[in-house]
């Protein structure tokens, strides 16, 4: 048991939420936390919101969003970590066709099944109750990278509900907005 | 040169043209997830950005050329900031300088002269916020049973009686009034429900206002039982108070505790900002609407207001009304009668007795012990009440001299000259009681009695909890006397001070020295021994000295115990009605010499 334990506390996972759509008056938000294989928070960044106006929005256009949530907001926070993780989990697909990071994978609940052509992909087993995931990956980095990074997913599922983190990081930065000004 | 590329219709400017091109996804689909990445037509444009000339279009791919393009400046996005910090470092920040308030003033060599040092409001950072986040990113429990409480982790199991609480106090709006008995966890519920609030971003900071003797408790419990969140005794000078109360507005911390003076003070001040929840502990305290402490609290703006008594009904129902009308200041018109009070009650409050709900929890047996005053004693009684009626009845009727003369009286009863039949009998019953390994609490009104008993019991190493002890005073009073390898056998109290919210487990023999006008303060002071955590039988012996004024009050207060546990526990309102009343104060003289 403590065994598990110390190799739960060893594993560290990033989580990469944005929140938001691309609308008018929408401000688009992310953040990322670094947790142990529990489940329990190691560091958090977030990002202050990101408020394209109607030009901006009208230009960038369909493009507006990957480029905000991939370059102007997920590099820095991902540059911001002290303690790197092993893989960041990533709840928005787009990030993954513009950021180039080794680690980067994309997990959603899934209760069908799944085929990304130009990315690796694999279905987790359904445990603790769970639904399944499935988690993707670039497919530059291979298909080694990507069973690493569901094994980690796979581990830390015996502890948490990875999905459900998100849920959490968006509860958090809602606390953040009506805290902070910078955040709203 | 710049490039120019159109994503459907959209332009990217710049060097993002020949990224977002070597980049474009091709559709996807990921089983009942949807992954719809358009893939857009392209234009290639080159074009001097800024140079205003129109330029040559090439098409690459499905795209006509189309048009010039005339100076087109493309707004850039702001970049963001990005702030955070590692929990550790943030945990030490707040270690380091929790909140950079001076709680108490310098002390010794190191610290400059000219008092506390000044706080300054600092910029905020990231990582003062993240403890306060902390209880909302704490990860759920991957066990999906129905229960809330496996969502957060406590340092011990909770009772389905209390969780029931806990729900009850965390679903109903605007408040609610937890009224179960002394000794059941009221605190332990409050504390894990606004956990829970906070967690799920149903709250993000409270405000609890408690009697000054209970301060501490509520600390320690909140470190025990929610160690995520920062609590802060809102205390002090009020330069300092000023202080916290800026930081509490600021959500520096999540929960304040005050003592009902100091809120007083400062509300009036009109310093308490709007809170989320506002809990108040002992609401016995706002049982009387006419006074300030009662409107201030009943007029605090708070989301939810819970109330926290084991005695929401001393004397009257108007006391209860009181205390609803915090809770729900809708609940109860001025108008108010025994029926829409009874409705009231029902929605808004939630009871339960000990023996109802704590099957394991160890009895406790109540004594009223009788004793003859000593000679010397009886002589001074008689003559001190005989002097005291007839003056008393030569008088216009005045409840203050009513009063003063059965205060006099009954430390008399206590001891007179170095005679106490009461001390007599004590010897006895702690010698025997410390042969069994117990430990006793003595009450009394009395500071006089308590040094008296200090100094005659002096072998038992008794320890005094009074109104005199500062916080930290009490706080390591009750530990030591807890300690099971503490030597301490007595602690005397004063029943004011040491009848409401604190834990003395470690004794099972309570003896109430003289008795107070009202039977639920007793009860109160019983339940510091019988509450949760308390393993042995609980004896309540209660002194009265025969043919007395002791006997005449003890008399009066059984009625007044029955009638009160008959309102309280089914809400019946079948002769209530005010007790010890002028006329019942007067008597208690009826039948002594003297009286007309």
């Amino acid at each position: 048991m403590d065994d598990q334990a110390d190799a739960s506390a060893d594993i560290r996972i990033g989580f990469l939420g944005f929140f938001g759509e691309s609308v008018e008056g929408e401000p688009l938000r992310g953040a990322l936390m670094v947790t142990d294989g529990g489940g329990y928070p190691l560091e958090f960044h977030a990002a202050t919101p990101v408020r394209p106006t109607r030009i901006q929005r009208t230009l960038y256009g369909d493009s507006l969003e990957r480029y905000v949530l991939s370059e102007l907001v997920a590099a820095p926070l991902i540059e911001s970590v002290q303690r790197k993780p092993e893989a960041i989990v990533a709840n928005r697909l787009t990030v993954l066709d513009l950021l180039d990071d080794a680690s980067l994978i994309f997990v959603a609940a899934a209760d069908g099944y799944v085929t990304l052509s130009h990315h690796e992909s694999k279905l987790l087993d359904p445990a603790a109750g769970l639904p399944p995931a499935v988690v993707v990956q670039p497919g530059s980095r291979g298909q080694q990278r990507l069973d690493h990074a569901a094994s980690l997913i796979a581990r830390a599922r015996e502890n948490f509900d990875p999905l459900a983190v998100f849920d959490r990081i968006e509860a958090t930065l809602q606390v953040l907005a009506e805290t902070d000004d910078s955040y709203r | 040169m710049t490039a120019i590329a159109k994503l459907g219709h959209t332009l990217l400017p710049g060097n993002r043209a020949s990224r977002a091109v070597a980049r474009l996804p091709k559709p996807a689909q990921v089983g009942s997830l949807r992954i719809d990445l358009d893939r857009p037509r392209i234009a290639m444009i080159d074009t001097p950005f800024d140079g205003g000339a129109s330029s040559q279009v090439s098409s690459i791919e499905g795209l006509a050329p189309t048009s010039e393009i005339h100076q087109i400046k493309i707004p850039p996005l702001p970049s963001v900031n990005i702030v955070g910090t590692t929990f550790e470092q943030a945990t030490e920040h707040q270690q380091r300088t929790p909140l950079d308030i001076p709680h108490r003033p310098p002390e010794g060599p190191r610290q400059p002269s000219g008092g506390a040092r000044r706080w300054q409001p600092r910029r905020r950072s990231l990582g003062n916020v993240l403890a306060l986040l902390l209880p909302v990113l704490l990860p759920p429990s991957l066990n999906r049973s129905e229960s809330v409480f496996e969502d957060i982790a406590l340092p011990h199991p909770l009772y389905k009686f209390q969780q029931a609480g806990i729900e009850f106090l965390r679903d109903t709006k605007p408040g609610a009034l937890l009224a179960d008995d002394m000794g059941l966890g009221k605190t332990v519920q409050a504390i894990v429900a606004l956990r829970l609030l906070i967690r799920h971003s149903g709250a993000r900071h409270a405000l609890v206002v408690a009697p000054n003797s209970v301060i501490t408790s509520w600390q320690r419990h909140f470190e025990e039982w929610a160690p995520e969140l920062l609590a802060y005794r809102i205390q002090g000078e009020p330069q300092v108070r000023r202080t916290l109360w800026r930081a509490f507005a600021e959500h520096r911390f999540h929960v304040g505790i005050i003592p009902y003076d100091s809120f007083r003070i400062d509300q009036e001040q009109g310093l308490p900002p709007d809170i989320d929840v506002l809990i108040v502990d002992e609401a016995q305290n706002i049982k009387n609407p006419q006074t300030r402490r009662s409107q201030a609290l009943t007029a605090l703006n708070a989301i939810r207001r819970w109330a926290l008594t084991g005695t929401p009904l001393e004397n009257e129902l108007g006391e209860m009304a009181a205390i609803l009308r915090f809770v729900d200041r809708k609940a109860l018109s001025s108008q108010w009668n025994e029926r829409t009070l009874h409705a009231a009650a029902q929605r808004l409050m939630l009871r339960r007795r000990k023996e109802a709900v704590l099957d394991d929890l160890p009895r406790l047996t109540s004594n009223v012990v009788y004793v003859e005053l000593t000679q010397p004693q009886q002589r001074e009684y008689d003559r001190a009440e005989r002097e005291g009626v007839t003056e008393l009845y030569g008088k216009p009727r005045n409840i203050a001299n009513v009063l003063a003369l059965i205060t006099s009286l009954k430390q008399i009863c206590n001891s007179f000259n170095g005679n106490s039949a009461k001390r007599d009998w004590l010897y006895d019953y702690a010698r025997e009681a410390v042969e069994e390994g117990d430990k006793l609490l003595v009450f009394s009104q009395y500071l006089r009695t308590l040094d008296e008993i200090e100094r005659d019991f002096a072998g038992y190493r008794p320890m005094k909890f009074t109104g005199a002890l500062s916080g930290q005073a009490r706080a390591e009073t009750i530990d030591a006397f807890q300690d099971s390898n503490s030597r301490h056998e007595m602690m005397l109290l004063q029943v004011k001070a040491g009848g409401l919210g604190i834990t003395l487990t470690a004794a099972n023999r309570v003896i109430h020295f003289d008795s107070w006008w009202n039977p639920a303060v007793q009860s109160q002071a019983t339940a510091r021994a019988h509450r949760i955590s308390q393993r042995k039988t609980v004896f309540e012996s209660t002194l009265v000295s025969t043919g007395t004024i002791e006997e005449r009050i003890q008399d009066l207060l059984d009625a007044k115990r029955e009638l009160f546990e008959r309102a309280v526990d089914d809400l019946s309102v079948d002769g209530m009605s005010r007790l010890l009343t002028r006329d019942e104060l007067y008597g208690l003289f009826e039948n002594v010499a003297g009286a007309r």
